[in-house]
């Protein structure tokens, strides 16, 4: 183990250094499409720190869940807006060093706490504990062990937090009813009556073409009882002049 | 019974005023106040059905008893049931009220016949007489105090219901804030006496008086005893209800208000509120000997100064009015003398034949086209018989004529006052009797001016003179019947049986004897009031009733004391100069310095500049921009950090 | 010595790293929504390598589970917001954050 250990420090400082310079990157370059592609270049090297933590799950499903589809929604927004790069170009606020400052300071501070802060070892046995499944030494074993059984509940409540995730954003960005849609519309629907649909009108016996044409228009007898689709009432109402001309045509 | 006495009138004034949402009067058409006003009268009816059972009842089956209504405080020490409690005293108080009352609302049906708001009035009355029966039944003195602001509030009401009259309103304000003083004492009064009697129940409190009869109190750096600064604190309250010298000034402004209410509230019932509460309170009052003197002294200067200035008066209504104030001042020298019974007992017949001629004034004012100046009638007998006649019976019961109501009472009390052997109450009596002289003088005088001699009135008027409507003296007869009768009826208030008679309601040290000594005086003392009366009217014969220039000459030569009595003194206007004047300088210094000034100037609009030059200067800050937001936010996080880890020493 | 051994500070020292990183990222730049919706990101990775470190400092899976809703409530979050930028966008014709300023008041 003690020659290994050399490695480990080494890999933690390389994925560690190249994740912070990413993330300057991510903040500070000036393209936006190159920000998401550095983005995914910190899922990745924070993904290698988790493994070389000991999640594994983790570290795997960071890289699937974020590189994977997150970062590629990020860029496909990115190349679905028209952005004019020239407006993008310098877009940092004027008090930049005040920020700057402020950052430092607080990075300053949390380093210090997290360096001095010693923890408490409250070990307490349970089945939460990682080596607890003396058997199964997959990381991801012990968390399906617990989120099946202890946590799955909020497991499903997460997955009820995707749903609506996925229902908001679809319904976020459909667009305004096209008129070409056809949709139902119940309460039109059952205030049909046949009183308001069905036109009974007294057609005579044509004589010849002139009045034939003539007494066209009352000749129109309703014929769409049957369609119960109010929406597609006008649309019907077309058909059936349609066809009165076919039969006219018929007839000539 | 007694609880259908109070609350009848009450729940008639609800019903009445509420009346005007079911029948709103119409534009131009007859109001349609039919219901307000049957209403209030059967309200009125009911109430004195049930004030006849409760006298019977304490009268002659000597009941006294309280009846709970329902619990009102309950505050830590402080307990207060609403509670109706009825002796004799309430007997006698309830009978007079409700039955004056009663005709009064009857005869405001027709004196009020013209006026578009009479729903409002009569809806007024029977608010006011509710407030009088609570007052007179209450079992506590808190109660008792809530009828007392009540009639105080009514009586504003009324003063004032003319409402589009500068002067009825400057007279409502006016008897509002002079009985607000008397208030403040009653109120002290009430407060000290929960301090030491830890109750307000007026059993509880007599049963704890020898308790605290010993205990002394330091204010303004001198000892002075509970009882006594109770006392006095409770007759300040006392004198300004019932109009004793020093606060008495509103009672002749409050003539502004329509005769009736002028009968029922300033003659007959509120006014006789501070007599009843002196006499309801005997037990706490009977331990204070110079509380009692200083009643005596107040009552007698009343009776005779009021006199005095009613001499000099014209306006029908202001003679009455400092008639009644003379007449109260003689029950409260009665009070002060420990004969409480006899006070009650002119109280009761007072009530009677006072409202008989206030109302009688009102018939003289409706005919007369609302004339009150009395130089400006005279002759109107011929027109006026009925009225004439009440007039007269109602001063003869007033001047203490035998064998009329006032003949009893009134010399009882000088009776009382002579037979209680003290200094004080020889000094009240003198007073009284020349009083009893002025008395019979300006009633006389009255009448001569009002009655006898030209008529004086346009020839426009004298036409428009006519007697008043059945319904306006009809309600009069039983008053006239009181004023005859009562006197005689009602001596076993205070004959042979007094002590026994009054043995639970009123209480008195059996060292104060005037009651027990009275039949020990002399026969020049019984009779010199009555026969100074007779003088009285025989001398205002004199000057008015035969044509003579003795009164102008007499006028002329003593215009000094003349000028002195027709402005009472000029209390009113050393009132204003000590009083009203200071206070509406002060006033004029609030309302320019601090209000207009600092409160106004300063606090708002300055502060009100300010805060829209402020909310400017911030609203630079709300950019829109959400990064600068974010920048904020996380500007605040991390001051706050910092501040952790400055204060954590890390 | 001390730097070979690594250990569960130096996590946590690289993830305070990229939260600064994130958070200032925030609020300096003016011209791309995306950016902003990037440091959101960059901040929940942080947050998630704090929750791993912790686990595993502390031997305790809740700290992974976690992480795991973290990576849920982001993955729907990035969703629902580029959804929001795409309607903007359609709305607007911009996503530069200095032309929106109407929430100024």
């Amino acid at each position: 183990m003690e020659n290994y250990m050399w490695l480990n420090a080494l890999v933690f400082y390389v994925f560690a250094f190249v994740l912070i310079i990413s993330a300057l990157f991510v903040v500070f370059s000036k393209n936006p499409v190159h920000s998401v592609l550095f983005l995914i270049l910190t899922f990745f090297n924070a993904s290698a720190l988790f493994i070389l933590e000991g999640a594994e799950f983790i570290g795997f499903t960071l890289l699937v869940v974020y590189a994977g589809a997150v970062a590629i929604m990020f860029l496909f927004v990115v190349m679905f807006i028209d952005i004019d790069t020239h407006t993008i170009k310098g877009g940092l606020i004027k008090a930049l060093p005040v920020a700057l400052i402020l950052g430092l300071i607080f990075l300053a501070e949390l380093i210090v706490a997290f360096v001095s802060w010693k923890i408490p070892l409250t070990h307490v046995n349970s089945d939460l504990n990682l080596a607890f499944h003396a058997t199964q030494v997959s990381n991801i074993t012990d968390l399906g062990l617990v989120i099946y059984t202890r946590f799955f509940h909020i497991f499903q409540m997460g997955g009820l937090v995707l749903l609506v995730g996925m229902l908001g954003a679809i319904s976020l960005t459909l667009r305004d009813k096209r008129e070409d849609f056809k949709t139902q519309d119940i309460s039109q629907q059952l205030e049909r009556t046949y009183v308001n649909t069905l036109r009974i009108v007294q057609s005579e016996p044509q004589k010849n073409d002139n009045e034939k044409k003539d007494s066209e228009n009352e000749k129109s007898t309703e014929t769409d009882t049957a369609n119960s689709n109010s929406n597609s009432n006008s649309n019907s109402n077309k058909d059936s002049d349609s066809s009165s001309d076919i039969e006219k045509t018929g007839e000539k | 019974m007694i609880t259908l006495s109070v609350f009848s009138p009450f729940i008639a004034f609800i019903l009445a005023g509420l009346s005007v949402l079911y029948a709103p009067s119409l534009k131009g058409k007859e109001n349609n106040d039919t219901f307000a006003v049957a209403i209030t009268v059967i309200g009125m009816i009911l109430s004195l059905i049930g004030s006849i059972s409760v006298a019977y009842a304490t009268f002659v089956h000597n009941i006294n008893a309280t009846v709970h209504v329902f619990t009102w405080i309950s505050s830590g020490d402080l307990h207060i049931s609403w509670e109706l409690h009825f002796d004799k005293l309430t007997g006698i108080m309830l009978l007079l009220v409700s039955t004056v009352s009663l005709l009064v609302h009857i005869y405001s049906i027709g004196y009020m016949a013209h006026d578009t708001s009479r729903r409002r009035f009569m809806s007024y009355l029977s608010l006011f007489t509710f407030f009088m029966l609570t007052l007179v039944t209450s079992a506590n003195i808190l109660q008792l105090f809530f009828g007392w602001e009540g009639v105080g509030v009514s009586s504003y009401l009324l003063i004032g219901f003319w409402f589009k009259k500068t002067s009825a309103n400057n007279a409502s304000i006016k008897a509002f804030v002079v009985n607000r003083c008397g208030d403040f004492f009653f109120t002290l009064g009430i407060a000290l006496i929960f301090v030491y009697f830890h109750t307000l129940n007026l059993k509880e409190i007599f049963t704890q008086i020898p308790k605290v009869v010993d205990t002394h109190t330091m204010i303004f750096g001198s000892q002075i005893n509970v009882i006594t600064l109770i006392c006095l604190l409770l007759f300040g309250g006392a004198m300004a209800k019932s109009a004793q010298l020093g606060l008495h000034t509103w009672l002749a402004d409050a003539m502004e208000g329509p005769t009736p209410v002028s009968a029922l509230i300033h003659a007959a019932t509120m006014v006789t509120a501070g007599v009843f509460m002196v006499a309801r309170l005997s037990p706490l009052f009977e331990y204070s000997q110079v509380v009692l003197n200083l009643i005596v002294i107040i009552g007698a200067l009343t009776a005779f100064l009021a006199a005095t200035v009613a001499v000099t008066q014209y306006d029908i209504k202001k003679i009455i009015a400092y008639s009644t104030m003379s007449q109260l001042g003689y029950m409260f020298a009665s009070l002060g003398v420990s004969a409480y019974g006899v006070g009650i007992y002119h109280l009761f017949t007072h009530g009677f034949f006072k409202a008989l001629l206030f109302l009688c004034a009102g018939c003289v004012i409706h005919a007369v086209s609302d004339e009150q100046d009395i130089r400006k009638m005279g002759g109107l007998y011929k027109a006026l018989p009925i009225t004439y006649i009440f007039m007269w019976v109602g001063n003869l019961a007033l001047a203490g004529i035998p064998p009329l109501a006032g003949y009893f009472s009134k010399d009882k009390i000088l009776e009382v006052l002579w037979s209680s052997g003290s200094v004080v109450g020889h000094f009240g009596y003198v007073l009284g009797t020349l009083a009893a002289f002025l008395t019979a003088f300006y009633s006389w005088r009255l009448i001569f001016m009002v009655f006898h001699g030209e008529c004086k009135l346009s020839e426009e008027e004298q036409k428009h003179v006519h007697e008043a409507s059945p319904i306006m003296w009809i309600p009069l007869i039983p008053l006239v019947l009181g004023a005859i009768c009562l006197g005689y009826i009602a001596s076993s208030l205070v004959g042979e049986h007094y002590s026994e008679f009054w043995q639970h309601a009123i209480f008195t040290l059996p060292s104060h004897k005037a009651v027990a000594n009275v039949e020990d005086i002399p026969l020049i003392i019984k009779t010199l009031p009555s026969m100074l009366a007779v003088l009285g009217i025989v001398l205002a014969f004199l000057l008015y009733g035969i044509k003579s220039n003795i009164a102008k000459n007499l006028k002329k030569k003593l215009s000094l004391i003349f000028a002195l009595l027709a402005n009472k003194y000029y209390i009113d206007e050393i009132y204003d100069v000590i009083f009203t004047n200071n206070i509406f300088v002060l006033g004029k210094f609030l309302k320019v310095t601090i209000e207009d000034f600092i409160l106004e100037n300063i606090l708002i609009v300055r502060v009100a500049n300010s805060i829209s030059a402020l909310a400017k200067g911030l609203k630079t800050t709300q950019s829109g921009f959400i990064n600068h937001y974010a920048f904020v936010m996380c500007l605040g996080l991390v001051v706050i950090v910092s501040w952790l880890f400055i204060e954590g020493g890390l | 010595m001390d730097l070979l051994n690594i250990n569960y500070q130096d996590y946590l020292i690289v993830s305070a790293c990229i939260f600064v990183i994130g958070l200032v990222g925030l609020f300096i730049n003016t011209k791309s929504l995306i950016r902003v919706l990037m440091c959101i990101e960059l901040i929940l990775l942080s947050a998630n390598i704090n929750f791993v470190t912790f686990s595993i400092k502390l031997d305790d899976l809740t700290g992974q589970v976690f992480s795991l809703f973290v990576l849920t409530v982001a993955a729907a979050e990035a969703a629902i917001a580029l959804a929001i930028l795409v309607v903007f966008y359609r709305e607007r014709k911009t996503i530069a954050i200095d032309k929106i300023n109407s929430l100024k008041g």
